[in-house]
């Protein structure tokens, strides 16, 4: 099963173990990692689950769509070049070992 | 014969309830009656490009497509039932979350979901005329998108009152449909939901500073004690986070218009801003002062015995309140809470429970400071320099401690003659409305094009462009 790695604004990492398909804001909510709100329930309304994903990691990620870009313009923490909406990220098993980084606030 | 399980989406098997159907068959007819005469004006025949849940999973949330609203399946939804979940607060915590309503917090509970519950369509009422001066198709969707989510979060209540509360439920939801937002005789139960919402500024200012009151609410009931409140205003929450983006990037698309039209014609007095056809900076501004202070007003008195009492007995918890590390009891702890006294603001501390209003009060401050934040940061690229405020939280207040004082935006306390003599650089007046409104005499409808006053979105609505027809007139 694909891994997850959620490092948080103080750097304390946790691993976490995904099923491919589910997407790291539900694995998030799942396992309760602090600092993944996902205040509109997954559907890309809304920015609080904004993460930084690791540089090595984001090309190999499925480019954002045109809503996910618009939303993350309102994110809480301005968003960087790395910057993507949890809730739009499949986690696959070519994505074993994803890194994620929380900004240090989602609202 | 109307079949309303396959109208009305539901995940509460409303198929087998016949007591539900049967008080529905007789509410439907007059919330549709209520959506006829009140929701948005003449629009009726339009189809719009809506996203409608059909269930509560990510995948059945939102399915877009065109709609007439009065066709607008307004489902009910509650979140998928926990059957562990504990009342996690007051007297009760520990206990098993109540599936049915306690018999000694009925008429308590009945009138916190009726409050609730008339915010919903009284925001629909106080919204209906915009769309003829939408400032484009794009704006009037979402608009309408708002209005039906409100009106579908009328009926999340409604169900609630129908089946847990009887003839009196049956009755309240009568009501409900009966208010009307500004009237004299019969007004919604909030003072900021008989507030007009007359122009698109106000619109956008309602939905980023009172529909968040919204959220803190629900959040805030969504922790309640009473498990089909709670999964109810948790569903809620999802739609309402929509209505706040909608908000929030209204007001930032109209600062973005007026500082790139200041910078292009250099520009700073807001005459001269205005002459060119977009609100100035500082009009802005007093409209932030406005629906922030009114909205401050609908967390209720900073010191509340029955805010105290709906935590004590289970009803209403705090803004994450699973979350926060204490007893979740309050028997102990202080909270600051502040009162004029002479010609000073001092602060207090007083027992947490008491001051629960005021901490979720607080709580919203928090966000939508980060929120102006970020309107700011749309100033600041422009290299203007203006700074966004908020007011002072004793500035123009209604309920609560600083009711009745005169306080400035930067918290000075002020006589009244003093104050009066200030207000209208504070607060938007006549001619602030006049030269908004004049600016949206009509409305802009052609796919792809905005009015001279807003900046377009960044991008459109579920992947479509910009020049979408979100909005086929018919």
């Amino acid at each position: 099963m694909p891994k997850v790695v959620y490092v948080s604004p103080a750097g304390d990492s946790r691993e976490i173990d995904v099923p491919a398909g589910t997407t790291v804001m539900a694995a998030a909510l799942k396992n309760g990692i602090d600092g993944i709100v996902a205040e509109c329930g997954g559907v890309c309304m809304c920015s609080t689950c904004h993460v930084f994903v690791d540089e090595k990691f984001f090309d190999r990620l499925p480019p954002a769509q045109d809503t996910e870009e618009a939303v993350l313009e309102i994110a809480a923490v301005e968003r960087r070049p790395t910057s993507r909406l949890s809730c739009q990220i499949k986690v696959t098993d070519d994505l074993d070992g994803l890194v994620v980084r929380l900004p240090e606030k989602q609202r | 014969m109307i079949n309303y399980t396959e109208k009305i989406p539901n995940n509460v098997d409303l198929g087998r309830d016949r007591v539900l159907q049967r008080a529905l068959e007789h509410w439907q007819p007059a919330y549709m009656g209520w959506w006829y005469d009140m929701g948005p004006n003449e629009s009726h025949n339009y189809e719009v490009y809506l996203r409608t849940a059909i269930s509560v999973e990510p995948d059945g949330w939102a399915q877009f497509g065109y709609v007439k609203m009065p066709d607008y399946r307004w489902g009910i939804f509650l979140q998928p039932r926990d059957e562990k979940r504990e009342v996690n607060f007051g007297i009760h915590k520990g206990q098993a979350a109540w599936q049915e309503v306690p018999g000694e917090y009925r008429s308590t509970l009945r009138r916190v979901i009726v409050t609730q519950g008339d915010t919903e369509p009284a925001s629909v009422e106080q919204q209906r005329m915009l769309g003829a001066s939408c400032p484009s198709m794009y704006d009037l969707r979402n608009i309408f998108q708002v209005n039906v989510e409100e009106g579908r979060h009328l009926w999340a209540m409604v169900y609630l009152l129908h089946r847990y509360f009887g003839r009196d439920g049956r009755e309240e939801a009568e009501s409900l449909l009966a208010r009307r937002s500004g009237d004299a005789d019969n007004p919604r139960i909030l003072g900021a939901f008989n507030e007009p919402t007359p122009d698109w500024l106000a619109f956008y200012m309602f939905t980023f500073f009172t529909d968040r009151d919204g959220k803190f609410q629900l959040c805030a009931l969504a922790e309640s004690g009473f498990d089909p409140l709670a999964r109810t205003c948790r569903f809620m929450l999802t739609e309402e986070a929509h209505h706040m983006f909608i908000g929030e990037t209204g007001v930032s698309r109209i600062i973005q218009r007026t500082c790139e039209v200041m910078n292009e014609h250099k520009v700073e007095d807001p005459s001269d801003v205005r002459a060119l056809g977009v609100i100035d900076l500082q009009t802005i501004q007093r409209y932030l002062n406005f629906h922030y202070s009114v909205t401050l007003d609908l967390y209720g008195s900073d010191v509340s015995s029955n805010a105290a009492n709906y935590y004590t007995s289970g009803l209403k918890g705090r803004f994450e309140e699973t979350k926060i590390n204490d007893d979740h009891v309050l028997s102990e702890g202080l909270y600051p809470v502040f009162e004029v006294i002479g010609d000073k603001i001092v602060r207090k501390e007083v027992p947490a429970l008491t001051a629960l209003n005021e901490r979720l009060r607080d709580d919203y401050i928090r966000e939508i400071e980060s929120g102006v934040s970020r309107w700011q940061r749309v100033i600041d690229k422009a290299g203007i320099p203006f700074r966004l405020t908020l007011p002072h939280k004793g500035f123009h207040r209604a309920i609560g401690n600083f009711a009745g004082h005169f306080i400035s935006l930067d918290g000075e306390v002020l006589r009244e003659e003093e104050w009066k003599k200030q207000e209208h650089k504070w607060l938007p007046d006549s001619k602030d409305h006049a030269f908004v409104q004049s600016l949206m005499s009509g409305r802009v409808v052609e796919p792809g094009k905005f009015a001279n006053w807003i900046a377009p979105p960044a991008r459109g609505i579920n992947n479509q462009p910009l020049n979408f027809e979100y909005v086929r007139f018919n």
